[in-house]
């Protein structure tokens, strides 16, 4: 299961997600998107430390929105102080990819 | 496996909600080692990344059946995840970080994680008929240095 909190609104949007993102919950976070990818946007935080399982399909996933967002020139980075996400992130190496706070 | 003493064998539709309970399921099996939390997460990866390939590029979206059979004996886990799917046409290319066949889905790094998490792997596959994957892996205090 995936929540994902609107932790703080546009333009500087962070979104706290807690649980598992994977392929089965990607929906999830693809819903609460497409509520703000219309809006007035300066950037985007994705705060993982509540996260508890992440994949290969829930990253690609992330990067997916960062490739994106980047054609709009808003940048879209990853605050992240959850040690075991942290280890997948770097061995996929989405801090030579993306932002990793 | 040849002396297992312990099994347990699943099967379920290649939906994408059931690779959840898949991962939880196989790491609570495994948990009768004696294996790290670091290491279960770690199984838990390489299952999540094999059944999402058996649903994304074993099915392509078309419902069929996942088995998984799991067994532990001789201080070790084997996992065996199996789909009667399209098959992979090349294996050595299908272990090419970034190589996928569904790229707007993936980003080609399952079977790379499965190599990073799991001791041992092999894989068989015959195209139009499926792919079986095996998976093996020993709780670290069990390894010996050489």
């Amino acid at each position: 299961m995936l929540k994902v909190k609107i932790a703080q609104n546009p333009p500087h949007v962070i979104l706290a997600l807690e649980g598992e993102l994977d392929m089965a919950t990607g929906s999830i976070l693809e819903q609460v998107m497409e509520q703000i990818e219309s809006r007035d946007l300066v950037d985007i935080t994705f705060s993982l430390d509540g996260l508890n399982f992440i994949d290969s399909t829930g990253i690609g996933q992330l990067i997916g929105y960062y490739k994106v967002f980047a054609k709009r020139d808003i940048p879209v980075s990853i605050d992240n102080n959850n040690a075991e996400i942290e280890e997948i992130l770097a061995l996929i190496g989405v801090r030579e990819i993306m932002g990793v706070g | 496996m040849g002396s297992s003493i312990n099994q347990l064998t699943m099967e379920f539709p290649s939906k994408a909600v059931n690779i959840g309970f898949a991962r939880t399921a196989v790491a609570m099996f495994a948990a009768q080692l004696d294996f790290t939390l670091d290491e279960l997460d770690e199984i838990k990866i390489a299952v999540s990344e094999a059944v999402s390939n058996s649903v994304i590029h074993g099915y392509k979206g078309t419902e069929g059946m996942i088995t998984i059979i799991c067994a532990v004996g001789e201080g070790a886990l084997e996992v065996q995840i199996k789909d009667e799917g399209v098959g992979i046409d090349d294996i050595e290319k299908a272990f090419e970080p970034a190589f996928t066949t569904a790229p707007k889905e993936r980003m080609g790094l399952g079977l790379v994680f499965v190599k990073e998490y799991m001791d041992e792997l092999i894989i068989d596959s015959v195209s139009g008929r499926g792919t079986s994957l095996i998976m093996k892996k020993s709780p670290c205090h069990n390894k010996v240095e050489v």
